[in-house]
């Protein structure tokens, strides 16, 4: 009961995270037909950024400043790097957002160097939130939490009610309709990677402390969040929502279990033979947990390219 | 009157066999070079001369997918990878004794390893297109890469495999010389092996795919078998440049698998070029020693080579090699005199932004640095940095000068030097467009 109560919390916070960041990846996908390499940087760049301006001036305008800070710097990519690119097509494209991808981490270590910086819990934040079968749960992983539900709230706000929301849904759907209807579809495709890159700056500000501020966090959570988007379904922020938590869910359960593909096939019988055969059949499923999210992601890509909830292949 | 006929012969005919004399001659050139720079070189440079042979088929086999079929591959590492696994468990299997085989045909072994990885692989990604082709192809690397470490029996675990190479007839292949002239022999064979196969129907039904899979499909042909063939064909090369680099490295461990190392195949093609066969070669030897030398002078190269690979992609998207090409037809015309004093002015151009860039970057990793953060705590006070032998203070004016000056003047040097560039390439067109009709 412990174990299923603290993983379920772990887990369901760790998929709100993987949300922040994925959100706005699935969003320009869907709308430019780019998968943005650099997206995890971006991540990155909001844990360092968030750090060095909360030394100077405290958590809460780094909250503010760091995702802005980020909203100019995806402006930047978007405006004078991949709109050059665009015409060469879309490999070219992911191509550049590859390129970035290895110069924003170097750049990150010529800065702070190879290791973590250390990136504390604010003050006012490190607190016990509650006692749980006789462990302290610290209230700053349901702020992580409480900061990706307010996020998805304003989007879906801003995507559904809004005539703004209206234009970027349209243009995910059919740009060169929306353009033809007089609307400045390259002003919408600049403004959705701005703010795509702003979430996922507000997502490592917020994470960049709790798991921790290091040059390796782009590339332990990019391929990760290629995984939530496509099982989520490409171009979509709900999908994006269910496959986050069902990943994060199932990461921080799988660390916990020592169940077998031996004991699977026990209901037939054959436990005994695979046992003995052993090799991949005996590996426990804690330690091959990271291969998992890639399997179902191999399996979706195959099976439901649209993933659980797109409407496109 | 004379002179405009012959240029006209010229133009209007650019014989088969001129074209192809140029890229013969060219390429035995190349060769000869192969062979005999070994012989006067260190032996620290005979390693990197391998890798380079090996990441240079890797990136040729990578781009059979690209620049024929059109799909984009972000997973090459699992085939190079279990390539290498390959090779290394039938070394270990030669040397425990349980199987002989001559040494020179062990990389056979990487081969049929990314051959048949290649097939079952192939079959699943080549359902999808496009994004979605890269990602599946992403997956099975990932899958593998993930997989791996637990596997102690194929993988080796955390430690990797290793083995020692037996010798065969009276080669010991103790020597980097020796491995590198078997390697070189298997380079050879596999870049005309690959030359063929663009000549082959299948080859040829791969281009026709990259251009329009529809209208093969209309000509009756099961598109989705011909491009699990082609992929098929793209990883056992991959695979055999794999089993290359571990004959020489003796050893292998799951690293190999990193996302990485199949990003490194796609930096190297679309450096070197895509669009041209030998293209992929180019940017492999190119960034390979670049890693080479400059990783030796500065910890700074990957971040260098990142910029590189991103100025390419955005300014050159055809690559060096495309560059080249380019530049082949004025010059059998007798017409690059023009743009050798632009082309100078840009190359002058191109350093001093070079020299700015990197005085801006060494300047700030000496200034982030570890040590100097500590000396500057301990003496609470900014100590000089020291970079080029020369110390810079750092409220000096000369010291914030000298990028900004650096910059300044490449800038506008690289402004004029595009604008006389430009002229000079109308001017050749519309020349050999006069010499046409």
């Amino acid at each position: 009961m412990e174990f299923v109560v603290v993983s379920l919390l772990n887990g369901v916070i760790y998929g709100l995270l993987l949300f922040m960041v994925s959100a706005g990846l699935t969003l320009i996908f869907g709308m430019m037909g780019v998968l943005n390499f650099a997206h995890a940087s971006f991540y990155m760049l909001g844990a360092y950024f968030g750090y060095s301006i909360s030394r100077l001036t405290g958590f809460w305008p780094a909250i503010l400043l760091a995702p802005i800070l980020l909203a100019a710097v995806g402006a930047f990519v978007e405006r004078f790097m991949l709109r050059r690119v665009h015409r060469h097509g879309h490999a070219h494209e992911l191509l550049l957002t590859f390129g970035l991808f290895f110069i924003f981490e170097e750049l990150i270590k010529l800065f702070y160097g190879f290791y973590p910086v250390a990136y504390a819990v604010p003050e006012e934040l490190s607190f016990t939130a509650f006692n749980i079968f006789g462990l302290d749960y610290p209230f700053y992983r349901l702020f992580i939490g409480l900061v990706a539900v307010v996020m998805f709230a304003a989007i879906y706000v801003l995507l559904r009610f809004t005539r703004a929301g209206l234009i970027v849904r349209a243009a995910v759907y059919r740009p060169r309709m929306v353009e033809g209807l007089g609307h400045n579809v390259p002003l919408v495709f600049l403004g959705v990677f701005a703010m795509g890159a702003a979430m996922a700056g507000l997502a490592g500000t917020v994470a960049g402390i709790f798991y921790p501020t290091s040059p390796t966090m782009a590339q332990e959570l990019g391929i990760i969040v290629f995984v939530v988007v496509v099982v989520g379904g490409l171009g979509s922020v709900e999908g994006a929502l269910v496959a986050s938590l069902l990943i994060g869910v199932f990461s921080s359960f799988a660390v916990g279990l020592d169940w077998t593909l031996a004991q699977a096939l026990y209901p037939i019988g054959l436990q005994g033979w695979a046992e003995a055969v052993g090799g991949i059949l005996t590996v426990k499923l804690a330690t091959v947990a990271g291969a998992v999210p890639y399997f179902i992601m191999l399996l979706v890509l195959l099976l439901r390219p649209a993933g659980l909830l797109g409407e496109r292949v | 009157m004379s002179g405009l006929s012959e240029t006209e012969a010229d133009v209007s005919r650019p014989s088969l066999f001129d074209r192809f004399g140029f890229a013969t001659a060219a390429i035995l050139a190349a060769i000869i070079v192969l062979i005999v720079l070994p012989l006067v070189l260190n032996d620290r440079y005979i390693g990197t001369l391998i890798k380079m042979l090996a990441a240079s088929l890797f990136a040729l086999a990578f781009n059979i997918l690209w620049r024929q079929t059109k799909l984009l591959s972000f997973g090459h590492a699992a085939y190079f990878g279990l390539g290498m696994f390959a090779v290394v468990h039938l070394m270990r299997a030669i040397e425990a004794g349980s199987i002989s085989l001559p040494l020179p045909l062990v990389p056979l072994a990487g081969l049929g390893a990314g051959l048949a990885f290649g097939w079952i692989a192939g079959f699943f990604a080549t359902i999808r297109t496009g994004t979605y082709f890269a990602m599946v192809t992403l997956a099975i690397a990932e899958l593998i890469h993930q997989l791996a470490p637990q596997w102690e029996g194929v993988f080796g675990g955390e430690a990797g495999l290793s083995s020692m190479r037996m010798p065969w007839a009276s080669v010991t292949f103790g020597s980097d010389i020796e491995v590198y002239y078997l390697v070189l022999a298997w380079f050879i064979l596999a870049v005309a092996a690959m030359y063929v196969f663009t000549m082959t129907p299948l080859g040829r039904l791969a281009f026709a795919l990259g251009d329009n899979e529809l209208r093969v499909r209309f000509l009756g042909y099961d598109t989705h078998a011909l491009k699990t063939r082609v992929f098929a064909v793209s990883g056992m090369f991959a695979g055999l440049a794999g089993g290359l680099l571990a004959l020489a490295n003796e050893n292998v461990d799951h690293t190999i698998f990193n996302a990485f190392v199949s990003g490194s195949a796609v930096i190297h093609t679309f450096v070197g070029g895509a669009g041209v066969f030998l293209g992929p070669i180019v940017g492999a030897f190119a960034l390979t020693l670049f890693g080479f030398v400059v990783s030796d002078a500065t910890r700074l190269w990957a971040l260098y080579q990142g910029i590189i690979f991103v100025l390419v992609v955005m300014y050159a998207p055809q690559g060096v090699g495309g560059a080249i090409i380019d530049h082949v037809e004025p010059w059998r015309q007798g017409k690059l005199r023009s743009l050798v004093g632009p082309y100078l002015l840009g190359l002058i151009a191109a350093l001093t932004l070079a020299s700015g860039t990197v005085f801006l970057f060494e300047y700030l990793a000496r200034l982030f640095s570890d040590p100097y953060g500590i000396q500057a705590a301990s003496t609470k006070a900014l100590p000089v940095v020291e970079l080029f032998s020369i110390t810079w203070p750092h409220a000096s004016p000369t010291t914030w000068m000298v990028p900004v000056a650096l910059f300044a003047v490449g800038l506008l040097l690289l402004r004029t030097a595009i604008g006389r560039i430009r002229k000079a390439w109308e001017s050749i067109k519309t020349s050999s467009l006069g010499a046409e009709e």
